[in-house]
């Protein structure tokens, strides 16, 4: 029932895009058709899971026996990027169709923020690894609902008469802010 | 000080192993690529931004490598766009730097009317109707090429024709496939000189259409043998062609661009007054010459005719002093 | 409103029939000079058998097909060639013209006659179908042999003869069925022997009440009459078989898929005529009318006869004429010239005055949705459109719509009718079916 909880909470309440605003970059950057946006969720849920059992896993066997929390951050970081790397050649190699799918959003993770984030967030409310887990794979699936829904919305935009000044970045940006307002309406779904 | 201790053996530790590990994997895990991506992916902006509508430099990188077909990248500008022509152009060595040339200079007062169009106004729904000029070759003036146009260097002026500005425009070709009549053409930014006219009509056709209309008459080929006639349409193949080639052209269709820009040949009523006279004066010279030339072989016709005189005298003569010898 | 069929969506706009209706056909006496298109029909273009110089006799083949899906093109007088090049079409583009000038003999050509055409071959009566230059006269000109050929693997159970002419103003095929009714069901009669399919119909709104009479009289016990109801577009082939049989025919697929072939009234007249007369396709009855012309009324026309000799005949425009339409207001295209012919599928001239043209600007898409009622297909005009109107087209191809826009639209207006805003939606359809045409022949 907690697992549950948190994965509801981490899809509607807490979702990382729309009321953390983490991973802005991709939601704006890679929203401009459905499909694309879709081989960027698929890669940030592979990745997001992936850091975050790395990273706390790490953060439980090392930092934490030698007193370093505070070195978290950088140490993340550094993890999560040289991983990105890795997974990047090694799916390269070993499944080109797979890279041709995720391969190329893999290098623009590297920077989101919405990774470091859930993995600090992980061991800042001190989830166990189940629940690191649940937190990891349901709030990848938030991004993702967040993403495709904003990429239908600019798809459906493209179409439309939109006033000269308001065209590209500001009237995706104000579609991005109703949107925000509208999962707040979530708020108070799962009680505490 | 243990603590700063362990904690920069421990950063040091987990940097270099994670060192240590990626340049491992990437020689076990190296994949052959096409070299011109990752130069290509150099010349980009890095910003992965996405705004060129792909997932990041190195998709739009790829994309560039495996066929030509892309949009410039947005960020970069034509910069990026020339650095980006120069690698891939190095393979495809030395291309020449091309334009787009709107080939028509019928603007509406130079040309027939058909009618009103009402209704969707761009070229692509005009043309299904025939236009709204006489002649099926005409710029349409709706503006498709323009707006697909990466660095704004089409315009449609107040003739209604589209006009590329040679200087800025990047030679992409989006504006060719945009046009629906198929009247503009890349041309090697070097040429000098143009047929500003589409019209594959026969002469007659043409001459009813419109005022600047190329009707095939293949005077200007008998200037300048880079012009070449290719169904009742002159085609110049040439680079800097002879200057005198536009005066000969009766229907002022050919614009020389050492004298004037196509902008102003199409568009500016001053030029064209001052290539009127230009051609005036080109013609007087000529008739002058012809007259000269004419003059000169009568002359000579004349001296030859009197110098046969004398020759029929001096036979004569000696005619009459043999006769009387005898 | 038991018993009187229909189909989905649709639209009734003001039918104005009955400024033609009510007069008789009239006998237009060919011009001096006939430019007769080689282009009449959908499929390839005719190939010319003729060159300049040439005398050709009156129904002698002029131009020959070009494929399997394409018309020959007969003589409409007899003759001399005066010249083979490119004219202006009513289409709006130029293509290959012949141009005929007329000796005023109507010297026939030699023909053959059948009275028993039911105790022919039925291939024989198709290869003379096929050598007349029969196409579909309800105004899409498909070459009628195509649809004598359903392929084996799928049967027909129904023939639909078209006598609904949905579309405003034009009334031809009315004053067809009223006069000349005998000749439309011995046409359908031929066609039924051709396909051996037994079931025939023929489909008629209700607002033509004395032909629905005369056709059923006509017609006896050889077939049914169905009366439809008065609805924008029911002579569409899809809506009409949909009305009769009550088959919908699903997206992308022909008619032959739910068993059913439709040919126009005129067609089968067309077919009789054809059959037992031998006289190939060179006339047809044209609606002059409209409130931009002095008298409106029918007329039989040769085609190649100029749009405005025809309307010179009628009596001549009014003083405020100011639009041309070739065909109905609903599906005809506007022309901005009365200088080109009148070719097979020209059912109507329709002249507005300038008060009557629609000329007002129009904006944005407010998504109201009433297109998508007015769709007799159930497809999406609004969301097609705008992809449309902003050049998406890649989206369209992405989407999968491209054959929905190719194939299933076909062109009623319904959608440009009930727009608020004035959109035209179906001219946007129009210039992407161009723009997918041409992209397919790359």
């Amino acid at each position: 029932m907690q697992y549950l909880l948190l994965a509801i909470n981490s899809v509607f309440i807490g979702n990382l895009i729309l009321s953390k605003f983490l991973g802005i970059c991709p939601f704006l950057g890679v929203s401009r058709k459905v499909s694309t946006a879709l081989g960027m969720s698929m890669a940030v849920l592979f990745v997001m899971t992936m850091a975050s059992t790395v990273t706390w896993v790490l953060f439980y066997t090392l930092l934490e026996p030698f007193g370093l929390e505070y070195l978290r951050t950088i140490v993340f970081i550094l993890v999560i990027a040289s991983l990105v790397q890795l997974t990047e050649m090694a799916i390269q190699k070993i499944s080109p169709a797979l890279y041709e799918a995720l391969g190329i959003y893999l290098p623009l993770i590297t920077t989101n923020c919405a990774i470091l984030g859930v993995a600090i967030d992980t061991i800042e409310k001190g989830y166990n690894f189940v629940g690191m887990l649940v937190y990891a794979v349901f709030g990848a699936i938030g991004f993702a609902l967040a993403l495709l829904l904003f990429a239908g919305l600019r798809e459906r935009l493209e179409t439309s008469d939109v006033p000269d000044a308001f065209k590209g970045a500001a009237s995706s940006l104000i579609v991005a802010g109703i949107l925000s307002l509208a999962f707040m309406g979530f708020s108070g779904l799962v009680p505490g | 000080m243990s603590e700063i201790l362990t904690a920069i053996l421990v950063l040091t530790g987990v940097g270099l192993a994670a060192g240590l590990l990626l340049s491992y994997f990437s020689r076990v895990f190296y994949v052959e690529e096409d070299p011109r991506i990752d130069l290509v992916e150099e010349a980009l902006p890095g910003a992965n931004c996405g705004a060129c509508g792909m997932a990041g430099c190195r998709d739009y990188a790829k994309a560039v490598a495996t066929s030509q077909d892309v949009p410039g990248c947005p960020v970069g500008g034509p910069e990026t766009a020339v650095k980006i022509a120069e690698i891939m152009g190095s393979e495809a060595s030395e291309v020449e730097k091309m334009v787009a040339l709107v080939k028509c200079a019928g603007t509406m007062e130079r040309t027939t009317r058909r009618g009103e169009l009402v209704g969707i106004s761009d070229c692509r729904s005009a043309s299904l109707i025939g236009g709204n000029k006489e002649c099926r070759y005409g710029c349409l003036g709706y503006g498709d090429c323009m707006s697909v146009c990466p660095v704004n260097a089409i315009k449609i002026y107040s003739g209604n024709i589209a006009v590329v500005d040679p200087d800025v425009c990047i030679g992409c070709g989006l504006c060719v496939k945009a046009c629906p009549l198929g009247i503009i053409d890349m041309v090697p930014a070097s040429r000098t000189m143009h047929v500003l006219c589409s019209s594959k009509d026969a002469g007659a056709q043409v001459k009813k259409a419109c005022q600047v209309g190329c009707i095939g008459c293949k005077i200007c080929s008998r200037k300048d043998s880079s012009f070449q006639i290719e169904d009742n349409l002159a085609v110049f193949t040439g680079t800097e062609g002879n200057a005198d080639a536009p005066f000969v052209c009766p229907n002022d269709v050919i614009v020389d661009t050492r004298v004037y820009s196509v902008l102003s040949f199409v568009e500016s009523e001053k030029a064209r007054e001052h290539f009127t006279n230009a051609k005036e004066k080109f013609k007087t010279l000529e008739r002058e010459e012809r007259a000269r030339i004419a003059a000169e072989k009568k002359a000579a016709l004349e001296k030859a005719k009197n110098s046969e005189k004398k020759d029929d005298e001096k036979i004569k003569k000696s005619a009459e002093k043999q006769s009387r010898e005898d | 409103m038991s018993g009187i069929k229909s189909f989905n969506g649709g639209i009734h706009p003001a039918y104005n029939k009955d400024l033609t209706s009510g007069s008789e056909t009239v006998l237009m006496p060919a011009p001096e000079r006939l430019v007769v298109p080689v282009g009449q029909h959908i499929g390839a273009p005719a190939n010319p058998v003729v060159k300049k110089g040439d005398i050709v006799k009156l129904g002698q083949m002029i131009a020959e097909p070009g494929g399997f899906v394409s018309s020959p093109v007969h003589s409409p007088v007899s003759g001399k060639v005066i010249s083979v090049q490119p004219e202006e079409h009513p289409m709006g583009s130029r293509i290959m013209a012949i141009t005929i000038e007329n000796d005023g003999e109507d010297t026939m050509v030699e023909h053959q006659t059948i009275s028993e055409p039911l105790e022919k071959d039925p291939d024989e009566l198709k290869e003379i179908v096929k050598n007349s230059g029969i196409v579909g006269m309800g105004g899409a000109t498909f070459p009628s042999h195509v649809k004598l050929s359903p392929p084996a693997d799928k049967p027909i159970d129904f023939i639909i003869l078209n006598g609904a002419e949905c579309e405003p103003y034009l009334t031809a095929d009315h004053r067809l069925m009223l006069e000349n009714p005998e000749s439309i069901v011995s046409g359908l009669e031929i066609i039924s022997h051709i396909t051996g399919v037994k079931k025939l119909y023929i489909g008629i709104e209700i607002n033509k009440p004395d032909a629905i009479k005369k056709i059923t009289k006509a017609l006896g016990k050889k077939g049914t009459v169905v009366p439809l109801a008065v609805k924008y577009p029911q002579g569409a082939e899809k809506q009409l078989i949909k009305a009769v049989t009550g088959r919908e025919v699903p997206p992308k697929h022909l008619p032959m898929e739910v068993g059913a072939i439709v040919f126009n009234v005129a067609t089968a007249h067309a077919i009789n005529k054809a059959v037992t007369e031998g006289i190939p396709l060179f006339e047809r009855i044209v609606t002059v009318t409209g409130h931009g012309v002095q008298k409106p009324g029918n007329f039989l026309v040769r085609t190649g006869t100029m749009v405005s000799e025809v309307v010179d005949f009628s009596g001549g425009y009014t003083d405020d004429a100011a639009q041309l339409i070739l065909g109905g207001p609903m599906m005809g295209k506007s022309s901005a010239t009365d200088g080109v012919p009148v070719i097979k599928g020209t059912g109507g001239i329709l002249v507005l005055p300038s008060a009557e043209m629609l000329t007002d600007a129009w904006g944005p898409c407010i998504r109201c949705g009433m297109c998508l009622r007015a769709c007799p297909n159930q497809q999406n005009p609004q969301l097609l459109g705008n992809l449309i109107e902003k050049g998406l087209f890649d989206k369209i191809t992405e989407d999968k719509l491209e054959e929905i826009v190719l194939d299933d639209c076909f062109e009623c207006g319904s959608c440009t009718f009930v727009c608020p805003a004035n959109r035209p939606i179906v001219q946007f359809f129009h210039m992407a079916k161009a723009y997918f045409r041409a992209q397919k022949r790359k």
